[in-house]
């Protein structure tokens, strides 16, 4: 079965993507600017990555021509009444369309969205060189064209605040997003991310972050970049870097049923870069698959101060043919004595064709440290299972219930109760058969 | 109400139950006992609806029915509950939600309306009174990091709430100190009925001085060899298996 799926894989058409990149480049002006020589490096650092054959082949998983303008919606249609609301679970509300800014008009204060247009020639190479070292063509090729995004800058305000950034899209075919965050220090904030499309979209999305000192940030983001068609396909990678004494929980739920669905591939590419001391990481997420969908996560943590925390705990649970994929690295420097990590990936696979791929890795170079890992992959308990049924329980609803609550430490762990409500509320649509 | 015939079963190709006999009637207590491996638990399992294991001749009857086509669930819907030797942890499932979960399935099934929520916490309450444990019990995760006594005290504690007609009680003495045995003991007594029946599987006879059973049967290589009185549990307890099974 597997040799003849092979057969329709279409790669990815590099020379196309470049082809692009350059005709971008040629529409800047200037070409002794530094914005020019800027974008002309990565477009140059995409090209050698692709034609030398860096180590990192996910992209293999991607079938889909990119260029294609294919526009059809979805067949799994999204009821309108399906579309979950954020309304009450958040204070203020900024949507992208097609990456336009369209609704900025109630934000506080404290808070300012620019598009990435609009900003200075000086910042765009700033804020682009800062992901060099970021090994991966989809970066390189973003940082060298992408102009379409924001720039959102949180001050410090008096109470916390909670912000649902709704990304609407209709784009088929490529579309490259920047997203930047600089939180300044004592902010302390809580972001809902949402997407929603319907169309064939390849989407490369880079989100930045700068969490400076003493700031708390909460995130949720829920489903694909690119939507909810079966074919649509999600590169995203996210940089965070933390400051002493801030707190990071980054939380990403990728559901397959229900109002927050999606369907398609996703490919994580998540970086986080710890440089001051007592800082707290957390990173969170729950796959519930079904169908073909794939959710590939590559995650590297870095410790560079003593005295700092971070886990990723990811869990996922598999039916029909999706994989999962979860490639975990905690990096701790000489000098990050005391560092307190903990990687963990749990997995059930529901059925016969769904897989999934678990390396949690350590690479550490401090001698006073703690640092767990453990991957798991299992099944349904059977023990648990003839537990729940002998006390008169269905199968299927002591099935329902023990997959619950494999998820259920994570989605207890949300601190804001309307949140709360609504993730269990969707990981309930989860398990229906 | 419950007639058992020439059961044999298997587990992994391996015969353990041999041609089993027994009838048990309404109001009645029997013992089972035997040494390591004669199929007591086996024998729990199977009556249970385990799927690990096989049947392959004989017959389960329960209230005039075979059950022997029937799920887990349907025979705990129809009345029949076994105390598990090894109650199963289950972080994320909470003991109230389960036991919420269990009787409304079990009600379902009778044709009667969900329990209300006060009617079920009250009733839930005074259980956990009568077995001597805190309300705090009802949040925690099932089985979740309890010690061995507090598994045990919950077993006997869902089968008070669900006050089944035929209660197997596989090794719920084992582990068990003096005063929980006392207590578990006592959720018996309190439960016994001219209408419902108990099956208690144990290897000594320390829980029967506190539950006096009616009979007692001698389980040896997945057959019953002997049956008595509760005298014959203390004959066992001086004389050990080897006399009674030779």
């Amino acid at each position: 079965m597997s040799r003849e799926k092979q057969k329709n894989i279409k790669p990815i058409n590099f020379s196309e993507l470049l082809t692009m990149a350059q005709n971008y480049k040629s529409l800047i002006l200037d070409k002794k600017t530094d914005l020019y020589q800027t974008r002309s490096y990565f477009i140059e650092k995409f090209k050698n990555q692709i034609s030398s054959g860096s180590k990192k082949l996910y992209w293999k998983n991607f079938n889909y021509n990119i260029f294609s303008e294919k526009n059809k919606i979805n067949e799994r249609n999204f009821e309108k009444n399906n579309i979950v609301s954020f309304e009450k679970s958040s204070d203020v509300s900024i949507v992208i369309n097609d990456g336009v800014i369209t609704s900025d008009k109630n934000l506080p204060n404290n808070i300012r969205i620019t598009d990435f247009k609009e900003i200075s020639d000086d910042d765009v190479c700033s804020y682009i060189k800062k992901t060099d070292k970021l090994n991966d063509p989809f970066v390189s090729v973003n940082n060298g064209s992408c102009d379409c995004g924001f720039v959102l800058d949180v001050k410090e305000s008096k109470s916390p605040q909670i912000i649902h950034i709704k990304n609407i899209s209709s784009k088929a075919g490529l579309y490259q997003n920047r997203q930047i965050y600089n939180i300044s220090k004592n902010v302390k904030i809580t972001f809902i991310e949402s997407f929603e499309g319907y169309s064939e979209q390849f989407n490369n999305t880079i989100s930045q972050w700068e969490v400076k000192e003493n700031a708390n940030v909460y995130k949720y983001s829920f489903g694909s970049r690119a939507g909810s068609h079966k074919n649509s396909q999600s590169v995203f990678s996210e940089f965070v870097e933390q400051h002493k004494n801030s707190t990071c929980n980054f939380y990403s739920f990728y559901f397959n049923e229900g109002g927050l669905g999606f369907s398609g591939k996703i490919r994580n590419n998540i970086l986080f870069n710890l440089i001051g001391e007592n800082i707290t990481s957390n990173q969170w997420s729950v796959s519930l698959l079904r169908d073909e969908c794939f959710v590939d996560n590559d995650v590297r943590t870095q410790h560079m101060s003593p005295n700092c925390s971070s886990s990723q705990v990811y869990k996922g649970i598999y039916n029909d043919r999706s994989k999962g994929r979860f490639d975990s690295c905690v990096y701790v420097a000489k000098d990050a004595q005391k560092s307190d990590t903990v990687q963990s990936n749990n997995n059930i696979l529901l059925n016969d064709n769904a897989s999934v791929n678990s390396n949690p890795q350590l690479e550490i170079f401090a001698d006073d440290v703690k640092c767990a890992h453990g991957s798991t992959i299992g099944q349904i308990d059977r023990n648990a299972l003839f537990y729940l049924r002998a006390r008169g329980i269905s199968e299927v609803l002591a099935k329902k219930l023990l997959l619950t609550a494999f998820v259920g430490d994570i989605v207890e762990s949300i601190n804001n109760s309307d949140i709360l409500t609504l993730v269990s509320e969707e990981v309930e649509k989860q398990f229906h058969n | 109400m419950l007639e058992i015939k020439n059961l044999q079963s298997s587990i992994n190709e391996k015969n353990v139950l041999k041609g089993l006999n027994l009838n048990v009637n309404p109001g009645e207590i029997h013992a089972i006992m035997g040494p390591n491996g004669s199929g007591k638990s086996t024998l729990a399992s199977v009556i249970s609806g385990n799927e690990d294991h096989e049947v392959i001749n004989g017959d389960i009857r329960f209230m005039g029915e075979s059950i022997l086509d029937y799920s887990p669930e349907d025979r705990a819907r129809a009345g029949i509950f076994l105390s598990f030797q090894y109650p199963v942890e289950i972080p994320g499932v909470s003991v109230s939600n389960f036991i919420k979960t269990s009787v409304n399935e079990i009600r379902k099934s009778r044709g009667l309306p969900q329990i209300k929520a006060n009617e079920l916490l009250k009733a839930m309450r005074e259980k956990l009174d009568l077995l001597s444990m805190k309300s705090e019990f009802l949040s925690r995760s099932l089985n979740d990091g309890f010690s061995g006594g507090e598994k045990k005290r919950n077993e006997i504690f869902q089968m008070s709430m669900l006050n089944p007609t035929l209660a197997i009680l596989d090794e719920t003495d084992s582990g068990l100190d003096i005063d929980a045995l006392k207590i578990v003991a006592n959720g018996v007594n309190k439960l016994k009925s001219s209408s419902n029946s108990f099956i208690i599987i144990t290897h000594y006879q320390r829980l029967l001085n506190y539950i006096k059973p009616d009979f007692v049967h001698v389980l040896s290589d997945g057959e019953i060899v002997k049956t008595g009185g509760a005298e014959l549990a203390l004959l066992l307890e001086e004389n050990g298996y080897d006399n009674i099974v030779d």
